[in-house]
């Protein structure tokens, strides 16, 4: 099996799953209950979050736990407008991010808080001119992703920091960070908020993280018991969590064999008649978007399913509909159609990337048009 | 009270002589469908077939479970009594009353299969009338126009009951036979299999699959829609004909605006290849006439002209819109308008042939090796049981 859609979501470790295991087994009783066991979870539960901070350089109060990426972007957004019911501020975003962001404004615009999206380049970055002109004394938040998961375009979030903070002091700066997350350098010093999601890094599912400097800023859509100082109800999922923690230790920043993957993929991918590569050159290493142009999209992703290689036909998270991203850099409907998003990992290796171009060229000349 | 289930098979009597043949077969096929939900006794006496509980099980989940069985007409819940004067005059007296809580007026029917029983049809409606306004001095009898009927029937049992529930109706299934369907994942074919099932065709599907071009998501669609089915068809044999080569060679050596045609006319030859091995008298399609290009009258003569047996296509004289009304009432169509790609959907013509010529289509398709074409596909053919 070679798996190139890491985006979609990772393998766990091993290191992972018996951390799990054991916790299950041996921590079940609940954070916040007051007895020596769920006391004994309470300190483990603060330790995880120690250990992920650290990694982060962030303070471990301002991070808080929650079920992923797509709840961390609902808390922030939604929550940035509840919290601002009466003021009429608005929110920028763009029009590339994904959709837990995009329905969330959608949600967010029906409170009373008005949405403006920010222009993309032809790369699908975002305009940096465009977003000074559209801040105003009433923006309350800016949310842009570090990497799109579709291209892996990475945005220039210190610079846009950088203009929202000099044109209002108030407006705050969220970054969808989950694609980056481990992979490439957040600037965490530069932004008030950030989601990230564990299943994306070798961690279990339905565990994220929302980093929030100042908690007051939102007033929360997901309530009840008061778990995660009231920013996210519901009982600490401290099994995962522990999971979660031991991803991000076990995340090194090497990502050399990924780096030689996509530099060679580019390659020999553009040495193949009508292969396209949609990724521009200074995209995340970890994403290459590409087109096969005598396949439909759908179609290569089978073939390549039977070879056991598993790439995604736009994003897993938008089946059947067409990629919102790869309209929004308008690329033309054929390249659109037939595009595949090829997602790495670090344990990916190039002799599965050259196993990858020899499969691809077995199937274009089996089952594309001639 | 011990409750039962009391079922009228439907226009089973039209079939003289052969009568017990269809009663034998609904009863079984009643045995069938509810299995696993208790332990009832299945009976078949005179004109109705009741269903008993040997314990205390609830007849209810049954009663729904029958109502999308073929061939009853109508059914209801009875209550059993001894046949003795005084419990039917007095507790099945209450239970009438009870039944009647809600309504001015009512009649009593009564029919006597056991001919020893002393009182005779309508001395039993007169008494059970006397005793339920006896109960409840503000109902009246109403022969002509009753807001509801109190049955009793004498049979092994007294039966008492109310309100028939209209049965699925129909045929009982395996009564006409079987029948192979062209089964396509859409929301026309579902609806023809039930159709022909609620006529007593026992089914047999046949889906064609064209990896890489269609996914296996496609094929699990069409899994579910058969277990769906399963419901009024019983189970069902799914044969996954492997119809890549095909196609490819269409594409390969055919004009494109023959290719829908050319396609469906090897359909026709594989399914009936299937037919005939599985014992089958019919296809079935899910066509409608004139809802796409080959399903004008040209093309659907172009592709009957390559099978023998019959095809039935319960659907020819209905639109889009009544097809999907029944595909909601079974239930089926939320899974077909999944947006799967199915094999029809592969290589569309940019504009097909609506009125073609048999000898343009005849030599379109001399362009291929038919037969190995097709032994090689019906080699790569799986069989599932749904």
């Amino acid at each position: 099996m070679i798996y190139f859609d890491n985006a979609s979501t990772t393998k766990p470790t091993k290191d992972v799953i018996d951390i799990m295991a054991q916790a299950n087994y041996t921590n079940f009783a609940n954070a916040s209950s007051l007895h020596k066991i769920g006391n004994d979870s309470k300190n483990l539960l603060e330790a995880s979050r120690k250990q992920i901070a650290d990694f982060l350089s962030i303070k471990s109060d301002d991070l808080y736990f929650t079920s992923g990426g797509t709840e961390s972007n609902n808390i922030m957004l939604i929550g940035s407008a509840l919290k601002n019911l009466k003021s009429r501020g608005n929110i920028i975003t763009d029009r590339l991010e994904h959709p837990s962001v995009i329905e969330a404004c959608k949600i967010a615009e029906l409170l009373g808080t008005e949405i403006r999206f920010v222009k993309s380049d032809k790369d699908g970055k975002i305009d940096l001119a465009n977003l000074q002109e559209l801040i105003d004394e009433k923006t309350l938040l800016c949310s842009f992703m570090l990497v799109n998961n579709e291209t892996g375009v990475v945005n220039p979030i210190e610079q846009a920091a950088e203009i929202i903070h000099s044109k209002n002091q108030k407006t705050l700066l969220h970054c969808d960070a989950v694609q980056g997350f481990t992979k490439i350098n957040l600037p965490t010093k530069d932004i008030d908020a950030f989601s990230v999601s564990s299943h994306k890094i070798h961690g279990p599912k339905g565990i994220g993280a929302l980093y929030l400097k100042n908690k007051n800023a939102v007033r929360t859509p997901v309530t009840g018991g008061g778990q995660e100082k009231n920013l996210r109800g519901g009982t600490e999922a401290l099994p995962i969590i522990m999971g979660f923690a031991k991803a991000v230790s076990a995340s090194v920043k090497q990502k050399k064999n990924v780096y030689e993957i996509n530099k060679y993929l580019r390659k020999e991918l553009t040495k193949i008649k009508d292969v396209v590569i949609n990724s521009p050159d200074d995209a995340s290493d970890y994403i290459l978007n590409i087109s096969i142009l005598p396949l439909p999209s759908e179609v290569a992703r089978n073939a390549l399913s039977m070879e056991e290689i598993y790439v995604s036909s736009g994003s897993a998270c938008t089946k059947g509909h067409e990629s919102h991203v790869l309209v929004g850099l308008n690329l033309p409907k054929d390249r659109r159609q037939s595009a595949i998003r090829l997602s790495f990992s670090d344990y990916n290796t190039l002799d599965e990337a050259k196993v990858f171009v020899e499969k691809l060229k077995e199937i274009i000349t089996k089952y594309g048009v001639k | 009270m011990k409750k039962m289930i009391l079922i009228k098979p439907g226009e089973l009597y039209l079939k003289g002589k052969n009568r017990y043949i269809f009663e034998n077969r609904l009863s079984d096929n009643i045995k069938k469908a509810i299995s696993g939900m208790g332990d009832f006794e299945v009976k078949k006496s005179q004109s109705a077939i009741t269903v008993i509980p040997r314990g205390q099980e609830d007849t209810d989940p049954v009663f729904q479970r029958l109502q999308k069985v073929f061939g009853i007409a109508r059914l209801s819940t009875a209550y059993i009594f001894p046949k003795d004067l005084d419990v039917i005059f007095s507790e099945g007296a209450d239970l009438a009353v009870s039944l009647l809580q809600n309504e001015k007026t009512f009649k009593v029917e009564s029919k006597r299969s056991d001919k020893k029983f002393k009182l005779k049809s309508p001395e039993i409606s007169k008494l059970m009338g006397a005793e339920i306004l006896k109960r409840n001095g503000k109902l009246k009898v109403d022969v002509n126009n009753p807001d509801r009927t109190i049955f009793v029937e004498i049979r092994d049992s007294a039966f008492i009951h109310t309100n028939q529930t209209k049965g699925a109706g129909g045929l009982p299934l395996g009564s006409s036979g079987k029948g192979t369907l062209l089964l396509s994942g859409g929301i026309d074919s579902p609806v023809s299999a039930y159709l022909m099932a609620k006529r007593g065709l026992k089914l047999n599907a046949v889906h064609f699959t064209s990896p890489p071009f269609t996914s296996p998501a496609a094929e699990d669609k069409v899994k579910r829609l058969v277990e769906k089915l399963n419901v009024f068809t019983g189970s069902m044999d799914l044969y996954l004909v492997y119809f890549t080569e095909i196609q490819q060679a269409i594409r390969e050596k055919c004009k494109e605006e023959y290719f829908t045609l050319i396609m469906r006319r090897f359909m026709m030859r594989i399914a009936e290849n299937i037919a005939f091995k599985t014992g089958s008298k019919a296809l079935i399609t899910g066509e409608s006439l004139g809802q796409v290009a080959s399903q004008t009258l040209p093309a659907l003569n172009s592709t009957d002209s390559v099978a023998t047996m019959s095809i039935l296509r319960p659907l020819i004289g209905l639109d889009k819109f009544e097809i999907s009304e029944i595909s909601q009432k079974i239930d089926t169509y939320d899974i077909s308008c999944e947006p799967y790609e199915d094999c029809c959907t592969v290589f569309t013509p940019t504009h097909p042939k609506i009125n073609p010529k048999m000898e343009d289509v005849i030599r379109e398709e001399q362009k291929l090796d038919i037969d190995e074409l097709i032994s090689k596909a019906l080699e790569k053919t799986r069989k599932e049981i749904i």
